[in-house]
């Protein structure tokens, strides 16, 4: 694999174990919470809160993806000079 | 549960016949196309050679055939859904060849390809996951079968950008789908796969450089779209994900960088300049939206042949990953 590719491998490697990290925190940590309190109004709370800090979790995975996206651009497309 | 004999013709007759309906079609398209001035620039080349699309009908016709193989010969009510996927968003395509949809109005008429898998119930809630198994997702899970054929399709579709790059792309990326679904529940279920391996590599002959035709948003929407199928109702969403990641990430790239949802062909600021000897350079713009060639070109230019053999080196890590993914879901 060339020099040219390492940095774009890299990301992939990163967004491949950030598959594994995110749905392992969803599906085994958030979605096993009990219930805040007893009852169906504890049940719908709990189910809004799950939701909602799943979503938080998918936002900050976009986050990192588009912080990883900028610092390469930023290296690589517009610092780097052209060598055309 | 198909006998041993009765797979093995399936198998060869699922991938021979698609297979030989490209080759026979294709050509056929590239002369019909070419006698009717239905042509388009390749802006990647210096002297802007004119080349016939959309070759989407040869690649929908032969996939329909595939699949349908398969159904007359397993019976197998998935591939109903698979054929009526490959069929509606290929007609998607062919509208949007003939005249372009908006970036919005495209993923939204792509919603409609999801619905034969959701009417015909062919597919399973519980996704597996590698490490910790099957997850319920009872509700949320048809709402995703929703949006997964418009994103899958218009994923890949972003993917087609250079000559052979799409056909190359989806003929990589179909291994580690039949690898899984080997791996999962045997070989019976990884047929409905052939098909678009088979036709893509059919199809590449045709479209790696210098190109004789290019695939148009038919060809790119109805394979993207039964890929993402495919990987929904085998129930190997994660690896047909990881297997995608190229593509995915592409399209990351650009919307992220243009900021809203948008034709490519609307974008003002082009991602990369031609230069003579049938080169490209990235551009060096702060405003020019940032895709995957862009990226590969961020060390220098390059050659459109060696700019699409490295988006096949990626796809080729990215299908490594997709197999490992199915060796920790299955395996381990």
């Amino acid at each position: 694999m060339s020099s040219r590719l390492l940095p774009i491998i890299v990301l992939i490697t990163t967004v491949w174990l950030l598959i594994f990290a995110g749905s392992y925190t969803i599906f085994q940590l958030i979605v096993t919470f009990p219930d805040f309190y007893p009852g169906l109004e504890g049940r719908i709370v709990t189910s809004i809160f799950k939701v909602g800090i799943s979503g938080l979790l998918v936002l900050f995975w976009l986050y990192i993806m588009w912080t990883l996206r900028n610092f390469y651009v930023k290296r690589r497309l517009l610092i780097k000079p052209a060598e055309e | 549960m198909l006998t041993t004999t009765t797979q093995t013709i399936t198998a060869l007759l699922a991938f021979i016949l698609p297979l030989a309906a490209t080759i026979t079609l294709t050509p056929l398209l590239i002369k019909t196309l070419t006698k009717r001035r239905i042509l388009v620039q390749d802006y990647h080349k210096p002297n802007r050679p004119l080349i016939p699309k959309p070759g989407g009908p040869a690649i929908i016709l032969s996939l329909i055939i595939g699949e349908l193989t398969i159904y007359l010969m397993t019976e197998n009510p998935v591939t109903l859904a698979l054929i009526l996927v490959t069929a509606i968003a290929g007609a998607i395509g062919v509208i949007d060849d003939i005249h372009p949809l908006s970036g919005v109005l495209k993923p939204t008429l792509l919603i409609t390809a999801s619905l034969p898998i959701l009417l015909l119930g062919t597919y399973n809630f519980h996704p597996e996951f590698p490490l910790f198994g099957g997850v319920r997702l009872s509700i949320i899970y048809p709402l995703l079968v929703l949006i997964a054929i418009p994103v899958t399709a218009n994923t890949v579709n972003t993917i087609d950008v250079l000559n052979g790059a799409v056909s190359g792309f989806i003929a990589i990326a179909s291994v580690p789908l039949i690898f899984a679904l080997v791996l999962k529940s045997g070989i019976t279920s990884a047929l409905p796969v052939l098909p678009i391996l088979s036709v893509s590599l059919g199809f590449y002959i045709f479209h790696r450089s210098p190109s004789k035709i290019f695939p148009g948003d038919s060809g790119s929407l109805s394979l993207g779209a039964l890929y993402g199928a495919l990987a929904i109702v085998g129930g190997v969403e994660v690896v047909g994900i990881v297997a995608l990641l190229p593509a995915i990430l592409n399209s990351f790239f650009f919307l992220s960088s243009v900021r809203r949802f948008i034709e490519h062909r609307k974008v003002k600021e082009r991602p990369v300049k031609v230069l003579g000897e049938n080169r490209l350079a990235a551009s060096r713009s702060g405003s020019a939206p940032i895709t995957l060639v862009r990226l590969i070109l961020a060390d220098g230019p390059l050659t459109e042949k060696k700019i699409v053999l490295n988006i096949f080196k990626i796809t080729v890590f990215s299908a490594g990953l997709a197999i490992i993914t199915a060796v920790m879901t299955w395996v381990i």
